[in-house]
Order: structure tokens, then C-alpha cells, then sequence
């Protein structure tokens, strides 16, 4: 029950995110989640998208490098307090990164969160009752 | 222009007479004074007096650079402290420098080897040298500047670096003579470009280049962006450092001045010499040098002789241009590097493998030394690939610990375990890229 995310490294410059982008666009991949980061002369940007296996071959055939992490996604819903029970659930373990959508259809966000190790919070956050979401649930939202 | 006519044109068989009569007096000084010297002839059962003439040289067992580091600072002294007025060492590459201790007579050589160096290409008092060696330990700067001063030119001291200030001197005092490495050369050319400065307007007329190997082809960049004559120098901090060869007008391989310093060239497998033309490791002995003089050192850089005359008038030998290395030394930006350096620092600093490549290669001219390498389990957990930027302050820290060895600056690139191929035998630990 984790959700693998594509991460890449861009020199921080004007038009490096176009070629990534480009790719993604060519194999008809779609993005379901993203954020962009500066980091010392570089940027980074984190990718949740569909069809995570053909988002890979694509970009390595560009001659792009793909960096692969396992990210929990947790459904919580759309209300205020929300993601303070959340992490309340997780007390006490450090949180390396995280980002969130929202489905309004369905009233719900999405936290992606990064861990060192995840699979102590995996398990709270089940043992509390949590919809985990995966890969393939990506693919089908 | 022949600065020193009478030695520098003597006949053949006048210089060996005179090289034969300065061997005998240097081994039986070395015998007398240095303990180091003394027990390395009598276990190759060698007196004094079986030096005879030039010819016997080879029965004198060699120098090696570790050899020389094992008796530091002092060991191969020949004369009292008292008589030494200047010391230089090598940079210190693996464990302690190579320590060359100058007389005020060693001095006076230095000058007049250098003086011969400069007049080679024309220099005479009415120029103004521009030297940009590094002044210091490093025996580049200060050797220079004794030439300079010997030839009556006149000096500018400016040392390494500040590319600024380097062009700015060179257009406010007319600089004609430029002394520096190949690559620096090269770097100053290209940020004078940059800065729009015409270099056909300026004074520049001769270069003096040394310290790294280059190429002819470097040379035809340099002569063409600087619009001058660029000369290869040639020189070594255990034998004197600059001075112990140098191209002539002609600019066809080095004359050595063999009246000072004998080069042999040798099988590096076998220690036996081979005949004139054919390559080897070049081998030298110091003849006149009084205050640590040198038997037959191993250089490890590979390259041949001629004995051909050359229409300049010089009866020297000459050598080519350094061909390679016998072990694996870098040199990176006049700086001699040594990989095994590297790996001392690498099994000291924490949370890292002594798994590691280095890249070399030229960038904006200049040599880039780029080190890789592998992190620990431990530690790529806490720094993973999606969360680089973690590992800055670590590859800081070994950049640091690096500089503070090696004496030149290194990128630091921390990868993931196992991420660096391995290969069956001798790791391919050196990736250079520079085409000289």
C-alpha cells in the first residue's frame, strides 16, 4: 500500500522543467500530484503520475534520470482539523517531505508523505483506520 | 640568445670531462656527508673511488621519492644548517614533502639556469616578466624570479591567481614576458577575451610555461590567443625545480642543462638504461648542487633523449616533452595528486566507503578535479537520492579534509552504495578526460 514517486533533478534555469514535462506528454502520462523545489544550485521536482512504470521508460529512454521513492498516501478528509489528527496519529516520528491534493468530487485530500522508514507509520496510520492508497489506485482515480 | 656561451656550446668531449670531474667530486662528498648516501653505495658495494667517469654513473644504485621522504627535513643535507639560506619542499603529496635545502651557491646556480631558461626565448633587461607561479614552498615562483632577476629584467612578483589583477598589470606596465602553467595561460587568454581586451594590442611577446605536462596542440591555443611564443620549461622541486630544461627558439624538445644536472633514461622494470631516442623513465643527478644533492633520482616521468645537434648552437642533450607517468599521478593544475591521497582521506572521514572514482577534465581551461564516492548504508538511508541536498554539508566537509591534503580544490559527489562500477583486478579509480 505505498505509491512509488518519480523525482528529477533540474538545473535551476529557465525552460529546464520543459523537457521532463515534454516526455510526460509524449507517452500520455498524466500527473496526479506535483511540487517543485529549490535545493543548493539545483531544482527538484516530485512526481505522483498515472502510469508510473511508463512515466519511468519514458523519461530514461529521453536520456532523463528518474529518481524513485515510496511515498504513503493517506486519504483524510476535506475538513478542518483533518491533518492535525493526522499527524497526531504519527506523533513522534520525523517526516522527511510531504505535499497534498484534493479530489472534491469526492471530498477527500490526499497526503503524500515521505518517510526515512515506513513502515512504522504505515502501520498506525492503519491500525487507526486510515484508506492507504496505491499505485494502481493512482492509476484509476 | 645563448645567455652562458662557454657552457651551454661546449664540445662534447669538453662536457664530459667537465660532468666526469663533477660526479667524482659530488660522490665522494655525498659519501663523506650524507649517512643516507653512504650505506645505499656501500650495500650496492660502490666506493668513491669507482666513479671514475660519467659512464659509471649507472653503477650508483637510485633515488626514489620515498626514499627521500623517509629522511626528512634534513637527511640529505651535505653542508651544515648554517650554510642553507633557503628551503622548498614538494607539495607533500603522500605523507611527508620532498625537502630541496638551497646554499647561497645553489641560489646562484637556481639564477643562472633560469637566466639560460629565459634567454632561450629572448628575454633580455629591457623586458618586463610578469610571474605568476606561485610564490612560496612551491619552487615555481621563486625560481622564476631568480632568472629574472639574473637576466636584468624587470619582475613583476604577482604570484598565482586573481585573473583581474593579472590583466590589469599586464596592460598598466606593458608586461612582455608572461610566466605561468600552460592552463593558466589559457585561463588568462580567455578572461581577457571576456573582459574585451585585444591581446595584439598589448605588449606580450613570450611565455615561459611549466609545472603541468601539455601539448603542442595547447601551445599553438595559447600562441594564438595570446598572440605570442610560447616555451615548455621543465623542472623538478627534488632536482632544483624550474630551470633544468628548456626549449630554445626552435621550440623542438628541451635542452638539458646536463653541466648541472645528468639525465639518464632507464627501463622503469628493469633499472637498465636504454640508448639515446628510445622512451623510459627519466632519471637525474644533480652535479653541482651543494646543499641537498640528488643520486640518480627516479622522476616516474617517461619520455626520451637526443643527442642530435640542434642549429641553436647548444651542444646539450635534449628531451621530449614529458610523455607519461610511471605510477599514477595526476597533476592538477601544477599540483601533483596522487589517488592513494584520496584514499587516506576517504578511510578517515565517517559514513562513507573507500569506493571512489575521480574525474578529470578541463573546464573554462582549467583542470577540475571531481571526486565520487560511495555512501555507506547508514547514510544513504538519511540521505537518500530524492533528498540530495542533505548530503551538502558532508561533501563540504570532505572537499575540506581533501584541500587540506591534496593542496588543490575538489568537487565532492556522494553516491549511493554499490552506485560505482566495479571491475575484476586493478580498479579504473581515474577517469581523464583532459586531452593535452
Amino acid at each position: 500500500m505505498v505509491v512509488k514517486q518519480i523525482s528529477i533533478e533540474l538545473k535551476n534555469e529557465p525552460n529546464s522543467l520543459s523537457d521532463p514535462l515534454k516526455v510526460l506528454n509524449e507517452s500520455n502520462v498524466n500527473i496526479r500530484a506535483l511540487t517543485i523545489s529549490e535545493t543548493y544550485n539545483l531544482g527538484s521536482i516530485r512526481l505522483i503520475v498515472d502510469k508510473f512504470d511508463d512515466a519511468v521508460q519514458a523519461l530514461k529512454t529521453a536520456g532523463i534520470k528518474p529518481i524513485e521513492a515510496e511515498m504513503l498516501a493517506v486519504e483524510i478528509d476535506d475538513a478542518p482539523g483533518s491533518l492535525y489528527k493526522a499527524m497526531e496519529t504519527i506523533k513522534g516520528i520525523n517526516l522527511d517531505y510531504a505535499y497534498s491534493i484534493i479530489n472534491q468530487s469526492m471530498k477527500k485530500a490526499i497526503l503524500f508523505l515521505r518517510f526515512r522508514d515506513i513502515d512504522k507509520p504505515k502501520q498506525l496510520f492503519i491500525e487507526k483506520g486510515y484508506k492507504l492508497l496505491s499505485s494502481e489506485d493512482m492509476r484509476n482515480m | 640568445m645563448i645567455w652562458d656561451v662557454k657552457n651551454e656550446t661546449m664540445p662534447a668531449a669538453q662536457l664530459k670531462e667537465l660532468q666526469s670531474e663533477r660526479l667524482r667530486a659530488i660522490i665522494k662528498k655525498v659519501y663523506d656527508k650524507v649517512p643516507f648516501y653512504k650505506a645505499k653505495m656501500d650495500e650496492a658495494d660502490v666506493k668513491p673511488s669507482d666513479i671514475r667517469d660519467i659512464s659509471d654513473l649507472s653503477k650508483l644504485p637510485f633515488t626514489t621519492k620515498d626514499e627521500m621522504r623517509d629522511v626528512y627535513p634534513y637527511g640529505l643535507l651535505t653542508v651544515d644548517l648554517k650554510d642553507i639560506v633557503e628551503i622548498h619542499t614538494s607539495s607533500g603529496t603522500t605523507g611527508k614533502p620532498v625537502v630541496g635545502a638551497y646554499t647561497q651557491g645553489d641560489i646562484g646556480l637556481w639564477s643562472e639556469i633560469m637566466a639560460r631558461t629565459l634567454s632561450m626565448g629572448g628575454v633580455t633587461e629591457k623586458d618586463v616578466v610578469q610571474n605568476a607561479y606561485g610564490y612560496g614552498l612551491f619552487t615555481g615562483g621563486l625560481g622564476a624570479h631568480y632568472g629574472i632577476r639574473r637576466v636584468g629584467a624587470a619582475c613583476l612578483p604577482i604570484s598565482g591567481g586573481n585573473t583581474k589583477r593579472q590583466l590589469e598589470m599586464m596592460q598598466d606596465f606593458g608586461t612582455t614576458v608572461l610566466c605561468c602553467t600552460p592552463s593558466y595561460a589559457l585561463y588568462i587568454a580567455e578572461a581577457g577575451r571576456e573582459a574585451g581586451i585585444d591581446f595584439r594590442m598589448l605588449g606580450l611577446e613570450k611565455g615561459f610555461f611549466g609545472a603541468e605536462p601539455w601539448s603542442e596542440n595547447m601551445r599553438r591555443e595559447i600562441e594564438a590567443r595570446l598572440h605570442i611564443k610560447a616555451y615548455d620549461i621543465f623542472g623538478l622541486t627534488e632536482i632544483i625545480g624550474p630551470g633544468v630544461a628548456a626549449e630554445c627558439e626552435l621550440q623542438n624538445m628541451l635542452h638539458v642543462f646536463e653541466d648541472h644536472f645528468f639525465p639518464e633514461i632507464i627501463d622503469p622494470a628493469t633499472g637498465n638504461p636504454v640508448p639515446d631516442g628510445q622512451k623510459g623513465e627519466l632519471v637525474f643527478t644533480t652535479l653541482t648542487k651543494e646543499g641537498t644533492p640528488v643520486i640518480r633520482y627516479r622522476t616516474r616521468d617517461i619520455t626520451f633523449l637526443t643527442r642530435e645537434p640542434c642549429s641553436c648552437g647548444r651542444t646539450s642533450v635534449r628531451m621530449h616533452r614529458l610523455l607519461g607517468r610511471t605510477d599514477d599521478m595526476l597533476i592538477i593544475r601544477g599540483v601533483n595528486v596522487y589517488p592513494s591521497q584520496v584514499e587516506q582521506v576517504l578511510i578517515k572521514a565517517e559514513g562513507v566507503e573507500p569506493h571512489y572514482q575521480i574525474l578529470v577534465e578541463k573546464r573554462d581551461k582549467m583542470d577540475c578535479l571531481e571526486v565520487d564516492v560511495e555512501m555507506t548504508d547508514e547514510l544513504f538511508r538519511e540521505m537518500p537520492d530524492d533528498m540530495k541536498y542533505r548530503r551538502k554539508p558532508k561533501e563540504l566537509e570532505i572537499e575540506h579534509a581533501l584541500h587540506n591534503t591534496l593542496l588543490v580544490h575538489c568537487k565532492v559527489t556522494l553516491v549511493a552504495p554499490k552506485s560505482i562500477p566495479r571491475s575484476e583486478g586493478k580498479a579504473k579509480r581515474i577517469i581523464d578526460k583532459r586531452s593535452i
